[in-house]
């Protein structure tokens, strides 16, 4: 009888014990990963300038749109103009990024300039990923110069 | 090897032995006639089969504790009637270490090299009277065991305990248990903590979880890294992966923050990075939006006020 108490008493015991780690080594392998999130879910804007090489001005928007943890995001250099839609994804602590999954560029003939050309490419790219930081209020993306403001 | 069993059989098997394991606060309490063995740690009785052999191996070297006993003596003793290897021997003695918690320092169970093995008496406590709801079957004649007929060709080992013999171990005797009102619960792991430390170490398992969680749950994207330098109404943070590289991008742009700085009718916080090969300046506004401009490195210089004064927030727009 003191016997089967001691075993029940063990088990509970390893249950208060077990549960936390188990809890735990969720916690850790979840962060390991980059998961879908709605945290960031708003209408995001900015407008710019770029003066290039050759002295010209061209006009840069950037529009982004986030629901339910899914983005559609335009961008616009000049007459070049990328659409790209995908999932925002997030990370223990604070990383956050765009992850692509499809992007279509329009116009990128008239982009004097090889390096935005090539910002707007990569995101065109089917599993490239954007990460974000924050700005003050607003977003940035790090890889192709994007700022997403509130 | 008969005669090694029977004199090895001689010695005064106690009914209860104490032995202080190796685990702080932790005694076993050995019952020979009942192949278990107690370990009580605060009070908490955790009861574990040490199978026949295990415990006629600990039960041979506890009576004659400080005394090496051969390796082949132990064998005889412990498997009685049955060939097995040194392999046999040297697992049953790591699991008696294991259980008395003796797997590392060896202390309890000392091995002699080419001699054999001996149970330290200083982690002996004292003899004392197993209780009475365990009380061991004790041989009611064990005067016949000690009255051996010399010439005798069997010993069984049951027979031949002298003072406190178990019944005859049936075929399965790893499984023995002559105690059939309680189920002795096999060396968990667990069991060696007690309550108090299990419930301390829960608490910070459940701390753990809760700091964790409190600090993942994150609410936004961690903040870009840059030294803030307050210039007139300007607050300039210079971004740049490279710390090294974040003096070179101020000397570099101190000129168009110096313009910047004289255009801007308000306070104004503005990031500078090098992307390649343009500056970037992306001027907040005060409204939380935000501005940029990006300038090629060639035309750092050639940038005019309007393109400036456009970047930074203007009265009429708030």
């Amino acid at each position: 009888m003191v016997s089967s108490a001691n075993k029940y008493l063990m088990n509970w015991r390893f249950a208060l014990f077990s549960l936390p780690i188990v809890v735990l080594a969720f916690q850790v392998i979840s962060g390991l990963t980059y998961t879908t999130t709605t945290t960031l879910d708003g209408n995001y804007f900015s407008l710019g300038k770029v003066q290039l090489k050759d002295g010209k001005l061209i006009d840069v928007s950037h529009s982004l749109r986030v629901v339910d943890g899914r983005f559609y995001a335009v961008t616009r250099n000049g007459d070049a103009i990328m659409e790209t839609s995908g999932v925002v994804e997030y990370r223990i602590p604070d990383s956050y990024r765009l992850r692509v999954e499809k992007g279509e560029a329009r116009s990128l003939s008239g982009l004097a300039s090889d390096e935005l050309a090539f910002d707007l490419l990569y995101a065109q790219n089917e599993g490239s990923v954007i990460h974000l930081a924050r700005m003050e209020t607003c977003l940035y993306g790090q890889e192709t110069r994007q700022v997403y403001c509130p | 090897m008969l005669d090694d069993d029977l004199a090895s059989d001689t010695f005064a098997s106690p009914t209860c032995l104490t032995i202080k394991t190796g685990r702080a606060g932790c005694y076993a309490r050995f019952y020979p006639s009942l192949y278990q063995l107690t370990l009580v740690t605060n009070g908490v009785e955790e009861k574990i089969d040490l199978g026949f052999s295990g415990s006629r191996l600990l039960e041979r070297l506890a009576q004659i504790p400080g005394d090496v006993v051969a390796r082949e003596e132990l064998i005889s003793h412990a498997w009685s009637g049955r060939v097995v290897g040194q392999g046999s021997l040297n697992q049953q003695i790591y699991t008696l270490r294991q259980v008395l918690g003796d797997e590392r320092e060896r202390t309890i169970i000392q091995t002699l090299p080419r001699r054999g093995y001996l149970l330290n008496p200083q982690h002996l406590v004292m003899p004392e009277q197993p209780p009475a709801n365990v009380q061991p079957e004790v041989n009611p004649e064990p005067a016949l065991a000690n009255a051996q007929p010399e010439g005798k060709t069997e010993s069984p080992p049951a027979n031949a305990q002298p003072e406190v013999t178990p019944a005859p171990p049936p075929a399965n005797a790893q499984l023995a248990n002559p105690s059939t009102s309680e189920e002795p619960v096999r060396a968990p792991q667990l069991g060696r903590y007690s309550n108090r430390g299990l419930m301390v170490l829960s608490l910070m398992a459940w701390m753990a979880v809760f700091f964790f969680g409190y600090f993942a749950g994150s609410t936004g994207p961690g903040p870009m890294h840059g030294d803030a330098i307050q210039s007139g109404k300007l607050i300039v943070s210079y971004v740049d992966q490279h710390p090294e590289q974040v003096e070179r991008l101020r000397s570099q742009t101190q000129w168009l923050t110096t313009r910047l700085e004289q255009l801007a009718d308000q306070h104004t916080r503005l990031f500078v990075s090098l992307r390649g090969e343009f500056y970037e300046f992306v001027c907040m506004q005060a409204n939380g939006r935000a501005r940029s401009v990006a300038i090629h490195q060639s035309q750092l210089n050639q940038v005019a006020d309007e393109q400036l004064q456009w970047c930074l927030p203007q009265i009429n727009i708030l």
